[in-house]
């Protein structure tokens, strides 16, 4: 009798722990959805558990592209996520979130599809001595040591001809509305050789990330949003 | 006999009853938290909004996330400086929108609207040309295309002549194409002849295609061959007897490769888009089952 006893007791106990742990990564998955994306709470739990969930979504989907330590690849124009340098909005949770969620030029209607980087050189909107100009131009933005007269004609057909500024902006910090890179911030997602940018103006650019909505529920796509966010601010808590 | 000790005494007498009491009890305690972990786990919420919504309508979620860009995008502002007002009015917003298309859902709008079917199409048509939309041009392949279609790749040209007809059956045209031909003032000639402006075309340069669509083939034919000042005819057409007198040519021109490369460009990605489109057409054909009536074809 003592002996059932003592059985039931452990059943209700390892029933009660198991419980307690579903009721303990419920409490968290409803703290990390629940709130706000760019309101969570500063609970180091919370981080751990978003980034565990986040890790086994990130190594399946994402890593084929970004890498397996989120350091991306210029060969293929994919950023590398530890720099905090965004393409499109603030970089703020919810902004990654939102691009998790809807996608890059993803055939989502939500996404990310404003505007691509025309192949100046293929269509021969600019003519390969115009393009060398105006790359070494843009190399001029954050590297020193540029030919003089060679960055003046480049400047001069970026603020006219080519209409680069028309995206990039006068002052060449990009518009983060449209996806538009900043030129002098030295993050460029291609390589910044002077190699990578001719080819860049010459070829054009059309990266792509694919809508994950419908595809990972949205406690794993907000736990890769704050992961990323964690990463990028290097914050202590990730 | 105190109460305690009469239990105890039942229950020595009874050892199959307690056993079954405390199983029941534990399966009692058993199903309580199994039921409680079931209806708390993440996304089996039965009751209340998932977190990861603002509200539900008619159990259709609508997403945090995009409450937030909804009212970013109408305040202008980042989301936590919207007031409270702000974030009621859009989330209001977002359920009559999310309710209106969940009746339109009801009564099969897509059925009947052909804005709605536009819409759809073009919803799923971007979903399948969105690996197109974001290829790049290949030099080889540019060139490739237009050494196979160069003669898409024209200017148009122009012409401005003058289209004279027979006044009435006495017009003399073998006289007038001679007195125009000559060199006789074309207006003298025309009044001189019988004839007279058909009319049937501006004055001034008119692009080739224009000439076509307003004079017809057989007229066209004669005019497009002809140089400044050149005069063809007479050309008979629906019985009337037409002069032609080219004041002014410019031929369609050939482009080149560099001058066309944009417009080759759109049309590969255009033909690039079809052949897509058709190839997810062509799927949904082979899935769908599709029957067709008697004496039609699709």
């Amino acid at each position: 009798m003592k002996r059932m006893l003592a059985l039931a007791c452990c059943a209700l106990l390892v029933a009660a722990l198991v419980d307690g742990v579903t009721w303990h990564r419920n409490r968290l998955r409803t703290a990390l959805v629940g709130n706000y994306a760019d309101a969570l709470p500063a609970d180091p739990a919370l981080h751990q558990y978003a980034k565990q969930l986040a890790l086994t979504a990130y190594a399946k989907n994402c890593a084929g592209c970004h890498g397996a330590a989120l350091q991306g690849d210029t060969r293929r124009g994919v950023p590398d996520l530890r720099r905090g340098v965004w393409l499109y909005d603030f970089g703020r949770v919810s902004d990654i979130e939102r691009t998790i969620l809807y996608g890059i030029r993803s055939g989502n209607a939500k996404g990310r599809n404003t505007t691509d980087m025309p192949a100046m050189g293929i269509l021969h909107r600019l003519t390969p001595g115009e393009i060398s100009d105006v790359a070494a131009y843009v190399m001029s933005l954050t590297h020193q040591g540029m030919d003089s007269p060679t960055v003046a004609r480049g400047a001069a057909i970026y603020q006219g001809k080519g209409e680069c500024f028309d995206c990039h902006g006068a002052d060449a910090t990009g518009n983060i509305d449209w996806g538009v890179p900043s030129l002098n911030d030295g993050a460029h997602l291609y390589g910044d050789s002077m190699a990578d940018i001719t080819t860049s103006i010459h070829d054009g650019r059309h990266g792509m990330c694919p809508a994950w909505v419908g595809v990972l529920d949205p406690a794993t796509i907000r736990a890769l949003a704050l992961m990323l966010h964690d990463a990028a601010t290097g914050n202590p808590k990730a | 006999m105190k109460l305690d000790q009469a239990v105890s005494a039942r229950a020595a007498q009874d050892p199959a009853r307690r056993t079954l009491l405390l199983s029941a009890a534990g399966a009692v305690a058993g199903l309580l938290l199994g039921g409680y972990a079931l209806f708390t786990a993440g996304g089996t919420i039965a009751a209340g909004v998932p977190p990861e919504d603002v509200a539900l309508v008619n159990n259709r979620p609508i997403l945090q996330s995009d409450f937030v860009t909804q009212t970013q995008i109408e305040t202008g502002a980042p989301f936590h400086d919207a007031t409270p007002a702000d974030r009621q009015h859009v989330l209001r917003e977002m359920i009559d929108e999310e309710l209106l298309v969940q009746r339109g859902l009801d009564v099969d709008l897509a059925a009947s609207d052909p804005d709605v079917r536009s819409a759809m199409v073009a919803g799923v048509n971007l979903q399948v040309d969105a690996e197109v939309l974001a290829s790049q041009p290949d030099p080889a392949a540019l060139r490739a295309y237009y050494a196979a279609h160069a003669t898409r790749y024209t200017i148009d040209g122009t012409m401005d002549v003058r289209d004279l007809v027979a006044r009435n059956a006495g017009g003399d045209a073998g006289a007038l194409v001679a007195a125009l031909r000559g060199g006789m003032d074309m207006a003298a000639a025309t009044t001189q002849y019988g004839f007279l402006d058909s009319g049937r075309l501006g004055h001034g340069d008119n692009y080739d295609f224009g000439v076509k669509a307003k004079f017809g083939d057989a007229l066209y034919q004669a005019a497009v061959g002809l140089h400044d000042g050149q005069v063809a005819g007479p050309v008979t057409e629906d019985g009337a007897m037409h002069v032609l007198v080219m004041l002014h040519r410019k031929p369609a021109t050939q482009l080149g490769f560099d001058a066309a490369r944009d417009t080759v460009w759109q049309d590969m990605q255009r033909e690039a888009r079809a052949h897509v489109e058709q190839a997810n057409l062509d799927f949904l054909r082979a899935r769908a089952d599709i029957r067709v009536a008697a004496g039609f074809s699709p």
